[in-house]
């Protein structure tokens, strides 16, 4: 009996009760038409664990690199001093979901996530990006119902914070053959944000692109660092909603190219810094998505890999404050905005502070993004 | 823009709760009416009996309650109490089994899946845990692993039409016309008048048969 035991025992320990995914992703995305931006790459790697049904665990790591135009005016193109404006940009995120079983109809799903991001954006205003967001979801037995309430709250740098609800509701149907998601975003940002403290600052900001800066006491306002290369990205609105709809068809055995499921994505709305706790990605960087459509196909190959192709195209709408004139070229400012001195060093004479009566001019940047991502993953 | 984004989804809810409330006809509610009133006969029953049968066999008394909580929809319970049934018998293949049942409801297949498989480490042609494992990989569609399996089972047990339907779905999964023809055609050899099967078959009318195309083979 003893030894029947031990032997059931070390049955138990060999039974499978971790199931581990791991994928491989990589993006490659061009504007057209920006002003600012010429392309951006991306590449991802995500762990998950399930242990059984009950509850999993996830890490995903990416980088990418945003490769932006060397000018953003003709007067900086007149000073001739190209910039390392490109941003880089690592992330990790990690998720824990815990499922409890009714005896009813359904399961309850609650999850937490957490993100952080970290970049070389020079004013800092993107960088150590941190976002902790639960969740909670209810999904019938049979797969046709998915309600789920999405919190997030993000902290940016100089007290600024975004939260996001996302209410969500997914359907089945076509035996199960279909599903269609409607995701509601809205996102709000939070009041009164200065970035006075930059007077103080004797460090040249080079790339300020993705800056941000918000003042609840008018509808909107600039601020920051402006410097050589300046921009620095105003919203008009502190809110913003958007309505993310997602249709996923799985195919049977007979379909063409031996295809998995094709999934086609469509955005209507805006949306800015949104966080998404299924792709476990964080827009940080300062931009209005005024549109969005992706499709993707799945071949599933044998029967622990999977490979995921997907084109998607999103127009972004940003307002941006730009340095277009020369004042400041021969004059070096004090932090009280009078000139002191003169200098030929280019850079010194741009130690510009916010008192100094720049002159900026608000441009629209409408553009387009085109990406193309690949996906790997294998379970084991 | 706004407005229209909430009226939109609004109504969109609206729909699908109208769409559940039709879906559950008058006759669904009496049937689940009637099977309640069973349950609760029985349940009673055994919960005046519990207290003798729980002093005099507790591994037969919490069978027993394990059984009841699961007969009355209490899922959770009912999978508690066969945990505690493993604790003292690890042995029981009936409970490893029974563990199954509720386990199907909640539609946790990869624990369906691990106590089917100790079940089979234990007792290797166990019919009712090769079942129930093919359930569970049917519905976790892994049909690579359904085909094999119910390959397998099919050679063990031949007379039985279930593991030829598990044996066809894989194949018909995976892209293998033919293949899936030929259980198909087994499972009417054994059931004539099997719906699903004579469905594939009388679509698929232009294959010929192929005698032992399926290659069974014991591994």
């Amino acid at each position: 009996m003893f030894i029947a035991i031990l032997f059931v025992s070390y049955e138990c320990l060999a039974e499978k009760t971790w199931y581990m995914t791991a994928s491989v992703n990589a993006l490659v995305g061009e504007y057209s038409e920006s002003q600012f931006k010429n392309g951006v790459t991306a590449t991802g790697l995500t762990l998950s664990a399930d242990y059984l049904e009950r509850m999993s665990f996830l890490v995903a790591l990416n980088g990418n690199n945003i490769d932006f135009k060397p000018f953003f005016s003709d007067f900086e193109k007149s000073l001739d001093q190209r910039v390392e404006a490109d941003i880089k940009q690592s992330s990790v995120a990690t998720k824990f979901t815990y499922n409890y079983f009714t005896n009813s109809s359904g399961k309850i799903m609650s999850q937490i996530a957490y993100h952080t991001v970290s970049n070389d954006d020079l004013t800092k205003n993107t960088h150590d990006v941190t976002v902790i967001a639960p969740r909670f979801s209810y999904q019938t037995y049979d797969d046709s119902l998915l309600m789920s309430l999405d919190v997030s709250q993000s902290s940016y740098p100089n007290d600024i914070s975004v939260t996001q609800l996302v209410p969500s509701l997914g359907v089945a149907f076509n035996s199960g053959f279909d599903w269609l998601d409607l995701k509601l975003v809205a996102v709000k940002l939070s009041d009164a944000i200065t970035t006075s403290n930059n007077n103080s600052s004797d460090v040249i900001s080079t790339a300020t692109y993705n800056a941000f800066t918000l003042n609840s006491s008018s509808q909107y306002t600039a601020s920051g660092s402006f410097s050589k290369n300046a921009s620095t990205t105003i919203f008009e609105n502190k809110e913003a909603l958007a309505l993310d709809l997602k249709w996923i068809h799985w195919f049977g055995n007979d379909s063409l190219l031996n295809v998995s499921s094709l999934h086609v994505g469509y955005m209507l709305g805006e949306k800015m810094f949104a966080v998404d706790n299924d792709a476990m990605s964080v827009s940080n960087l300062a931009d209005l998505q005024v549109s969005n459509f992706s499709v993707a196909l799945t071949w599933k190959i044998k029967r622990d890999y999977e490979v995921m192709l997907l084109w998607g195209q999103s127009v972004y709408k940003n307002t941006s404050l730009i340095v277009t004139s020369d004042v400041a070229v021969n004059d070096v400012f004090d932090n009280n905005g009078t000139a002191t001195d003169s200098s030929d060093d280019i850079f010194q004479t741009r130690r510009i502070l916010q008192t100094a009566e720049l002159q900026t001019e608000k441009r629209v940047d409408f553009y387009t993004q085109q990406f193309f991502y690949v996906n790997f993953t294998v379970k084991w | 823009m706004i407005q229209k984004l909430v009226c939109f989804i609004i109504l969109f809810i609206n729909l699908m709760i109208c769409q559940s409330l039709l879906a559950e006809s008058l006759w669904d509610k009496y049937n689940q009416e009637i099977a309640k009133r069973k349950q609760q006969e029985i349940a009673s029953v055994i919960k005046k009996q519990m207290k003798v049968v729980r002093s005099t066999d507790e591994e037969y008394g919490l069978y027993k309650t394990a059984l009841s909580y699961y007969l009355q929809g209490d899922y959770n319970e009912s999978i508690v109490t066969y945990k505690k049934l493993m604790d003292i018998n690890p042995l029981a293949l009936d409970v490893n089994l029974a563990i199954t049942l509720p386990l199907m409801v909640q539609k946790r297949w990869r624990e369906v899946r691990r106590y089917a498989e100790r079940v089979i480490s234990i007792a290797p042609w166990n019919y009712i845990a090769h079942i129930r494992l093919m359930m569970a990989e049917e519905a976790m569609r892994d049909w690579q692993a359904l085909m094999s399996h119910s390959k397998q089972v099919a050679i063990r047990y031949p007379s039985q039409s279930g593991v030829f339907v598990y044996m066809a779905r894989a194949a018909m999964w995976q892209g293998d016309v033919r293949a899936a023809r030929e259980a198909y055609s087994q499972v009417l050899v054994r059931i004539p008048a099997h719906i699903e099967a004579n469905r594939y078959v009388n679509k698929h009318a232009e294959i010929k048969d192929e005698k032992n195309f399926l290659n069974l083979k014991i591994n």
